[in-house]
């Protein structure tokens, strides 16, 4: 790069520096309880937020605040009315507040080459982000950050194997906290062609010295593949009120790709760091496709969102096929029951939420309606709810704001 | 340790020391800036042209109404512009002339993605990849992969069928396993695919 780029380019990032530390005042801050996110046919995404789920209409022209596609995909994380998102364009891990003005920048924190595969919130104000490089998706980093004042407490490398056999690149699906420890869980993948693409057979949990991140033991686990998923994209685990870690493995052509293994949810017990060797729910076997999505009702509970390859042909179609479904699982019995709902399209969504008895999902349907489904956890009743308007495409987020 | 362009440089080329990359990293995090750090707007114009002569002199173009032609370096953009303005007036004049005939753009040689304008359409076809567009019978071919970018609505065959890429939109068109397959996925319907395929045509495209 010449001296003058550089030049040119120091002198925006210190014009973009003076700009992000503008202070956004309380009053000036748009908060609410809930927060979704569009893509739209038009080509722009957009930002819409709720109070009410059950009732109502939202446009996303006239209620919608319009994104920058191209800085601002969907993998974000939405905590107490702030919102956080790594602009790889500019190299950089960013603090937003909403405002009527739309998104703006409250801080940065420089993050080179590199992007999210996990985060875990170690406490309201601690967030633990696991990254790998841009380049060989292989050096796993860590990074501790006080997101209220939005610094780094600490960072630095997961000393992982870069690969086993041909398997290089890693996938990082899961991450919880135990006592002095974080267990990820992950797995190494490869290309086998242009498009062809393959995860190893085995699920990998590494537990990590906290905070330091020193890597005190490595586990196997070969019942699944490809365990979890980037859940700043889709939840695929939770912690029950006892304290054990559930997460779901998803070796389907979404993720992982490893046709030869289930689908299947799993058990880190409260006081383990271990994948329970004798507990498993086997998705595919009850219902013969793949899921990708896990999310907590409560009371023992879940919901998952499955494919249906009866009805998609392969990844070109995978996402705007109407095939989605939901099944309740009953982690106990290992039970599936399948909700009545309208197929869903788009492929990985973070499209369940869960509040106050109620699970919320968002379905974008074949009548091209774009609709709050609400799921009464205890009745099993399933009502109408807000309806997203005016040229929504997908909603791909529906959070707690 | 002063943060100089030099260190920067070092630094964005993975050249550093530790000591000097923790620097860096302590003054990009530091947002305590102090004093005026506006940018002089004839400081801004001048930076403007610099930057577009260091881009400009770096890119490879090429105007490629046929078959057969090798793309061509940036001192003869005269002859290209002179090529262009040309095409672009006989396809405003006889518009069923537009985008007649078939381009063939060979990258296969190079580890680098490469762009070729073309009248029709500007294409960025991948390093070690191969293109053979003719967008009057909709034909897009592709070994390897390529991001395509419309200047007009163009049909493009699809199966059986055709499908439409709209003018302004960006597409990726990527070859599949089985012999003259291919897929075709707007900007945002990239983040449907496996986050590993994401990445994957993130570096090869440089997107």
């Amino acid at each position: 790069m010449s001296g003058a780029v550089y030049a040119f380019a120091l002198a925006l990032l210190i014009v973009s520096c003076r700009g992000d530390s503008k202070p956004v005042g309380d009053a000036q801050r748009l908060t609410a309880a809930y927060s979704l996110f569009t893509f739209n046919k038009s080509g722009v995404s957009t930002l819409l937020v709720a109070n009410d789920l059950a009732h109502g209409q939202l446009s996303v022209a006239t209620d919608g605040f319009a994104l920058e596609t191209e800085r601002l995909d969907r993998s974000i994380i939405v905590k107490d009315g702030y919102y956080y998102h790594v602009d790889e364009a500019a190299d950089r891990f960013m603090k937003y507040a909403l405002t009527h003005a739309g998104l703006q920048p409250l801080g940065t924190i420089a993050m080179v080459d590199k992007h999210i595969e996990n985060t875990y919130w170690a406490d309201d104000r601690i967030l633990v982000l696991f990254t790998l490089d841009n380049k060989t998706f292989s050096e796993l980093e860590y990074h501790i950050i006080d997101v209220a004042d939005f610094r780094t407490l600490d960072r630095g490398v997961v000393d992982l194997p870069k690969s086993i056999g041909d398997y290089g690149g890693l996938s990082v699906g899961f991450s919880v906290m135990r006592e002095r420890s974080m267990v990820i869980g992950y797995c190494y993948g490869k290309f086998t062609g242009n498009t062809e693409y393959t995860t190893i057979d085995t699920m990998y949990t590494a537990t990590l010295a906290y905070p330091t991140m020193e890597v005190q033991a490595i586990h196997r686990d070969a019942r699944s593949a490809y365990p979890g998923g980037i859940n700043t994209v889709q939840q695929y685990g939770f912690t029950d009120e006892a304290g054990d870690f559930y997460f779901m493995s998803c070796p389907g052509i979404a993720l992982g790709n490893t046709p030869s293994k289930p689908t299947a949810i799993f058990r880190i017990p409260a006081q383990s760091d271990r994948i329970a060797p004798d507990y498993w729910v086997n998705i595919s076997e009850q219902i013969g496709n793949d899921a990708y999505g896990l999310w907590y009702l409560g009371h023992g509970k879940a919901v998952i969102r499955n494919e249906r390859k009866d009805r998609y042909t392969d990844f070109a179609n995978h996402h705007n096929t109407y095939q989605f479904e939901y099944h309740v699982v009953d982690l106990t019995e290992g039970t599936l029951t399948k909700l009545d709902l309208p197929f869903d399209k788009g492929t990985r969504k973070e499209s369940v939420l869960v509040a106050d008895g109620t699970a919320y999902i968002a379905i974008d349907d074949a009548t091209d309606a774009h609709r709050i489904w609400c799921y009464d956890i205890r009745s099993g009743r399933i009502s109408p709810g807000l309806t997203i308007e005016d040229g929504a495409d997908y909603i791909v987020r529906l959070e707690l704001q | 340790m002063i943060v100089n362009k030099q260190l920067l440089e070092r630094y964005h080329t993975g050249q550093c020391t530790a000591e000097e990359r923790k620097c860096v990293e302590d003054w990009l995090d530091d947002a305590t800036l102090e004093g005026d750090l506006t940018v002089p707007e004839p400081l801004k114009t001048v930076a403007r042209r610099h930057i577009w002569e260091a881009v400009s002199s770096a890119i490879v173009v090429e105007e490629q109404p046929g078959r057969g032609l090798r793309p061509v370096r940036w001192r003869w953009l005269g002859y290209a512009i002179g090529a262009a303005a040309s095409v672009a007036l006989v396809c405003w004049l006889w518009p069923p002339m537009a985008g007649s005939g078939e381009d063939v753009l060979d990258n296969r040689a190079n580890a680098m993605p490469l762009w070729y304008k073309q009248s029709g359409y500007d294409v960025l076809v991948g390093e070690a990849s191969r293109a053979t567009i003719d967008i009057r019978t909709g034909k897009l071919e592709v070994e390897g992969n390529l991001v395509f970018r419309p200047k007009r609505d163009i049909q493009i065959q699809n199966g059986d069928g055709m499908m439409l890429l709209k003018r302004g939109e960006t597409y990726f068109v990527l070859e599949g396993a089985q012999l003259g397959n291919r897929f075709i996925f707007s900007s945002n319907e990239l983040t449907f695919l496996p986050p590993a395929m994401q990445r994957k045509l993130k570096q090869e495209l440089t997107i």
